[in-house]
């Protein structure tokens, strides 16, 4: 009980320290929110997150209905490759695709060699637009995909023996139950595109998060301003989505129903094209993207003025840096939510409910708004804060609000999953607390725990904008790592740590996410 | 195998608002199988929870043995009361494998703990499956591996909450009447919840049927079905009609002729009072018999393979007749009825409206 208020309490802090911030300073912060030094970034934020996840969403769900719905060939695969951009953090997408088009590299070359000489330069608005589109449409692809699976043929049966034709039946049966996917898919979507740091700022496009990371040093007052309409716009997305969502109730079968397959005919070869062009350009192109900076000056001589060095033990730093400091924050996230998870699913407590209901919430909560919040709140807080500031605990502090949230949807599952009967069924062969726990609670919530720690793992591997601001000095993560060897172009350190980067997370995505959602 | 008696003396419970268990008490004999009956909401569980310690009583008290499990002043917790219990949904521990959920309870060295594993296994008769998980078991399978891990103990009762009402119907009566044949083999006291009425009289060596909280009528099933505490209890128990007519002395004159009065239901139950004037006698369907006649008509015919149920309407009441099953009665056909039985039981005609 006490620890799932501490727990509720850090989640909202940063929300709350934003808040706090705005109404004690000096300028109107009403002011600034209408004035140009707001106003812009935020329409800039607004064009491309609505942007992003109407493309994102309109891909998602038209792939997932190829993969899920039609006789495409090599559906199974599908099924799985074309969830494989999520393992990409969207900057290191963003630097594969401008580092591409750029002169001297792969892209650049190619297009060379046939005579093209002016590639063109992927910066701006659409290059953010395209390289966030290609890095999120799983998020709409996959639950999208999963639930076309679940909806039993018979359902669209009736409707036909009803009256209606396929596609009515389409419409009318099937479009509704995949609707509340589709929005929830585009929320996460639109969340990722507002919060997105890296690609925005590596494609020089002024959004409200880079607009704070300019803004935070020389003018806090206008960086917290805008934090205050991130946060805004975050709340704004998630009520819109929770008005227009109406959830069914879905029963789920636990056998494989029987499918509905439509037959494309002629189409089947253009469907094989969308599919295979789209991975292509989100995963198979980053890949070798990074492969070529990575093998850069072996295989081909290139000069980009810089030296080409890498330097063994500065990856191995980096690596074991971001696997330590991922593992301990997947560790405290679980042990946060974990208190919370069981009053809400064991005892259905009101405090409980409020608790859960924060840590939804802070899901939407951008990190570099995490970052801002305990960078100053530190700088401000005298011994605490001096004593916390650029310390490894303040660091997964920050991570384990930013990412607990995707934590506790697991954990409560964990929890619930063991059946009251069974605990009581221990109890009368005269099992006592310690030994419930011990024999029962734990081993049978094991899985959930772990898919748990493992889903925060993997995002907090890569994280960038708390990992930029909060990582205490001479603590280089992956991320931070390829982020400015990125920016000061050394290319091929950058492509070996974005490759050991990106091969990791892919393990963990598998793992967790892709072996789960039933390849089978 | 120890067979301890169970005592609840005035035990009440409350959920919330609406409290759940009225003032219960309730002897089971070493030994004695009782069944807790009645329907869903009734407190049967609640009641059978609280004699386990899963639940704690508002006031009463529980003795099992020679032990005060509960009192005002007293609490042992479940863990520590030695009862053995079989829920409705088994709750066999899904990670563990059949012989470790059965030696759940047990302590002691490892050889004896596998010995007596082996045992109640054999007991049960799923020798052999020791390794496998529950979830690869059949439901049937899955109840014994329940009952044998809740036996293993060797508890001083058993518990069982409405054990076989997962399985199929056919799987349901073998497992019960082998469960049944178990229980007195081992001669545990063991208390059941069900709210099926064959059930409860084919496994309990008495009933206690509840309703509302409290315990309507405790006793041996044939006194039950012959001569039911009260209307309720008349209704919610077998099959039968209420047929209207007049007491004097032990008789009810009735439209299918007099009926003789079982000497102990001669006085109300209800009241206490001596019955006379207007009464409802309850009419089994197996004490009536069809006749050729005139006097009343076929409403309805039931087909059960066995036998027929045949409902018929006399002066405006209906009635429900049991008949062999080549009996080609059809509705629509008049017939007459006559009594078979040796007594009927009646109640005090309730006031019109």
């Amino acid at each position: 009980m006490v620890a799932a208020v501490i727990g509720a309490i850090g989640f909202a802090f940063p929300a709350g320290y934003v808040l706090w911030r705005n109404i004690t300073a000096e300028a109107d912060a009403l002011d600034l929110v209408f004035s140009g030094r707001i106003g812009a970034p935020l329409w800039r934020s607004l064009k491309l997150a609505v942007a992003v996840s109407v493309t994102a969403g309109a891909i998602g769900t038209g792939l997932a209905w190829l993969v899920a719905r039609t006789d495409i060939a090599f559906a199974r695969f599908w099924y799985g490759a074309l969830a494989v951009p999520l393992v990409f953090p969207s900057f290191i997408g963003a630097a594969a695709f401008i580092r591409a088009m750029n002169p001297g590299g792969i892209a650049n070359d190619l297009l060379g060699s046939f005579g093209v000489d002016q590639t063109p330069e992927l910066r701006g608005f659409v290059g953010a637009w395209l390289v966030l589109s290609l890095f999120t449409y799983p998020y709409v692809f996959m639950p999208v995909a999963a639930r076309l699976r679940q909806i039993p043929a018979s359902l669209e049966e009736s409707a036909r023996l009803l009256g209606d034709s396929s596609a009515t039946a389409f419409r009318r049966v099937v479009l509704p139950q995949v609707m509340p996917s589709i929005g929830a898919g585009m929320l996460l979507v639109f969340l990722y595109a507002i919060s997105d740091f890296g690609a925005v700022k590596l494609m020089r496009y002024d959004t409200l998060t880079r607009a704070i990371e300019t803004n935070y040093l020389a003018r806090p007052d206008v960086a917290f301003a805008l934090s205050l309409v991130l946060m805004g716009l975050a709340a704004v997305a998630v009520g819109g989505e929770h008005l227009f969502s109406r959830s069914h109730a879905v029963t789920v079968d636990s056998r494989a129903p029987r499918l509905r397959r439509t037959e494309l005919g002629r189409g089947r070869f253009v469907a094989l094209l969308a599919a295979a062009s789209v991975f292509a350009l989100a995963t198979l192109a980053p890949i070798v993207a990074l492969v070529d900076w990575a093998t850069a000056g072996r295989f081909r001589g290139v000069d980009t003025g810089r030296p080409l060095r890498i330097d063994t033990g500065d990856v191995t730093e980096a690596t074991i840096n971001t696997v330590g400091v991922s593992l301990a924050t997947a560790l405290f996230a679980v042990l946060a939510v974990l208190p919370i998870a069981i009053l809400v699913g064991r005892f259905r407590s009101r405090p409980g409910g409020i608790a859960h209901g924060i840590v939804l919430a802070s899901f939407a909560l951008p990190g570099i708004l995490i970052a801002l919040a305990l960078r100053f709140w530190t700088l401000r807080t005298g011994v605490v804060g001096a004593w916390l500031a650029d310390t490894h605990a303040l660091l997964i502090f920050a991570y384990v609000v930013r990412f607990g949230s995707l934590a506790i949807g697991v954990t409560l599952i964990a929890v619930r999953s063991v059946p009251p009967t069974v605990r009581d069924a221990a109890r009368t062969l005269g099992a006592n607390r310690l030994r419930r726990l011990t024999s029962l609670d734990l081993p049978l919530m094991r899985g959930g725990l772990m898919a748990g720690a493992g889903l925060v793992l993997l995002s907090t591997m890569k994280e960038l904008p708390i990992s930029l601001l909060i990582a205490p000095i001479g603590f280089p993560t992956l991320t931070t790592r390829i982020f400015f060897l990125f920016e000061e172009a050394f290319v091929t350190e950058a492509g070996v740590l974005a490759l050991v980067l990106v091969a990791c997370s892919f393990a963990l995505t598998w793992a967790l996410v892709l072996r789960r959602s039933d390849l089978t | 195998m120890s067979a301890a008696h169970v005592a609840v003396s005035d035990v009440t419970h409350g959920y919330g608002a609406g409290t759940v268990l009225h003032a219960i008490s309730l002897e089971v004999a070493p030994g004695e199988s009782l069944a807790l009956l009645g329907p869903s909401g009734c407190g049967k569980t609640t009641l059978l929870r609280t004699i386990a310690g899963l639940e704690r009583p508002d006031t009463g008290t529980i003795n099992i043995g020679d032990r005060c499990v509960a009192s005002a002043s007293q609490w042992i917790p479940p863990e520590k009361r030695r009862v053995g219990m079989v829920f409705q949904d088994w709750a066999l521990f899904p990670h563990l494998s059949v012989a470790r959920n059965v030696a759940y309870g047990l302590h002691g060295s490892k050889s004896d703990v596998s010995t007596r594993v082996g045992r109640s296994l054999e007991l049960v008769e799923l020798s052999g499956l020791e390794d496998r998980a529950p979830a690869t078991l059949s439901g049937g399978q899955q109840q014994r591996v329940a009952l044998a891990r809740a036996l293993a103990p060797e508890p001083d009762v058993l518990l069982l909450d409405e054990p076989f009402s997962n399985l199929d119907t056919s799987l349901r009566i073998e497992v019960r009447s082998e469960v049944h044949r178990l229980v007195h083999e081992l001669g545990i006291t063991a208390i059941f919840v069900t709210h099926d009425q064959e059930e409860a009289f084919l496994v309990g060596d008495r009933v206690a049927v509840m309703h509302g909280g409290v315990i309507a009528q405790h006793d041996t099933p044939r006194a039950i079905y012959t001569r039911p505490a009260n209307r309720w209890v008349a209704d919610f128990v077998g099959a039968g009609s209420f047929l209207r007519g007049t007491a004097i002395r032990n008789e009810v004159h009735s439209p299918i002729g007099v009926l003789p009065l079982d000497c102990d239901a001669a006085v109300d139950a209800d009241s206490q009072a001596s019955l006379t004037g207007q009464v409802d006698a309850l009419v089994r369907p197996e004490q009536l018999h069809l006749v050729p006649g005139q006097s009343a008509t076929v409403t309805g015919v039931e087909f059960y393979g066995h036998d027929l149920m045949v409902g018929v309407d006399i002066d405006g009441q209906r009635l429900t007749v049991r008949s062999g099953a080549d009996d080609p009665v059809q509705t629509g056909d008049a017939v007459s009825v006559a009594f078979i039985g040796s007594a009927v039981t009646a109640f005090a005609s309730e006031p019109p409206g």
